[in-house]
């Protein structure tokens, strides 16, 4: 039997919200984030790895909801079916991992957040580009998007830490 | 660990990554030939776009208060400014008018039914932008049932900014011009110099450090100098003709110095969208 617990739907409707955040941020911010460097917002994914980082008590299959957020991701956002979907819960399990052998810190978090951040960038990146459907070069995209996204992602993990770490506390 | 190696994890590993590709060549390809993605397809999207509506418009609220308040504080500046053109507004537009119905005329006399210029815009605005750092997306709130077919070019406020790439019952999603992959419809412009002479190119390039479009392969002996206007030309029967597209920035030669290269600088940023018309080419 599974008993009721709230921190299921907080993290439903939570994963929800991030997800249209993540569209309506790019949009109304679009000259500050869309400029010379691209700072691409990832509020999902850091919804996902906060849930994954500090949801312990409850059974919670974060992969797998990663992977429904990344089959919406595909279809609202870009179109192209299977890049994210893929991704996303790579990224998770690698990040579990990482969780696994690394002390539980701020420090150690917010490391294992920047590099599941870049893995995310590269690899839908790189099959978007095995597929042509994009052809923005390599090195541009290294430069101008892979690092920008990942300090500009691994600062809204800092200031979202603490909140998101009360809240997940206070509800389990 | 020697658990993550054993022989079915690997194998259901591979075949989740071989489906996930198959699924990837499959959308590319309904991307680049099919008028609509399939049903299933096009029903999840239009669900998903009225649950974004939960988030994006408070937000687009929120962010209209905020231009409504910085217009606020130009008022007085832009006041100035627009009284000084308004008397010339006005001669204008009576001259056009007469112009438009000349026009006409003309087109009635020589039992032309539509012109390569005349279309019927959609009003629509813009939902979210695509977080990903190599499409330049936006979804739209207009989808099928409002008109909106694939390959549409898209206006901003001040000129061209995309076409429609995908079309579902409610929304649609516009890639911006500044997206020039290879399979992707390529828009038909003309720059014309000060003396009214036309070159008829296409635009197939952006330069992204500069942020100007290019139009490449043009061989014509018409000098295009700097500060020519660009506009597209109505060719190709997807795009209506006269929209404006940007000013020449750059004239060049292409890498093998036989044709010439122009670069043109776009009018306003196209990273602002709020409301954007979708043209409806009428023929």
């Amino acid at each position: 039997m599974r008993e009721h617990q709230p921190i299921r739907y907080v993290f439903i409707i939570g994963l929800f919200i991030s997800l249209f955040l993540d569209g309506s941020i790019s949009l109304i911010f679009s000259h500050l984030l869309y400029g010379k460097y691209i700072l691409v917002p990832s509020i999902t994914f850091a919804w996902l790895f906060f849930g994954m980082y500090f949801i312990n008590r409850t059974n919670e299959h974060v992969e797998i909801w990663a992977a429904i957020a990344g089959l919406l991701f595909d279809l609202f956002y870009t179109g192209i079916l299977g890049v994210y979907v893929i991704v996303f819960p790579i990224a998770i399990i690698i990040g579990r991992k990482l969780y696994r052998f690394l002390p539980m810190n701020v420090v150690t978090g917010v490391f294992s957040f920047a590099f599941n951040i870049a893995l995310i960038n590269v690899l839908a990146y790189g099959l978007n580009r095995l597929m042509n459907a994009t052809n923005m070069a390599a090195g541009y995209f290294l430069m101008h998007a892979v690092i920008p996204t990942v300090l500009f992602n691994s600062v809204l993990f800092l200031i979202l830490y603490v909140p998101i770490g009360v809240l997940f506390d206070r509800i389990e | 660990m020697r658990k993550f190696f054993s022989n079915r994890k690997w194998l259901t590993a591979i075949l989740i990554l071989i489906i996930c590709l198959g699924f990837i060549s499959v959308s590319v390809s309904t991307r680049n030939n099919k008028s609509m993605p399939p049903f299933i397809q096009r029903f999840g999207n239009d669900v998903v776009g009225i649950a974004s509506w939960t988030v994006a418009v408070p937000a687009n609220s929120i962010r209209h208060a905020g231009e409504t308040v910085n217009n606020l504080i130009n008022t007085y500046k832009e006041n100035q400014k627009l009284k000084a053109q308004v008397e010339t507004i006005t001669a204008t537009k009576v001259r056009d008018q007469a112009v438009q119905s000349e026009n006409d005329q003309l087109k009635r006399e020589l039992k032309i039914k539509s012109g390569l210029a005349d279309y019927n815009p959609i009003v629509a605005e813009a939902l979210v932008r695509t977080p990903s750092a190599w499409n330049d997306q936006f979804v739209i709130n207009k989808g099928s049932s409002a008109g909106v077919k694939k390959n549409m070019s898209v206006l901003g406020a001040k000129g061209l900014i995309g076409r429609v790439i995908e079309v579902n019952n409610s929304n649609s999603k516009v890639e911006l011009i500044s997206n020039t992959v290879d399979s992707d419809n390529k828009f038909p412009v003309q720059a014309t110099n000060s003396k009214g002479e036309t070159v008829n190119g296409i635009i197939n390039g952006f330069d992204r450090k500069t942020g100007q479009l290019i139009v490449g392969h043009l061989n014509t002996k018409v000098k295009i100098k700097v500060n020519d206007k660009v506009s597209t030309n109505g060719l190709g029967g997807i795009t209506p003709k006269g929209i404006y597209v940007g000013k020449v920035a750059k004239v060049t030669t292409d890498d093998y110095g036989t044709a010439a290269k122009l670069y043109i600088q776009t009018p306003a940023n196209m990273n602002d969208l709020e409301v954007v018309t979708v043209v409806d080419k009428t023929s």
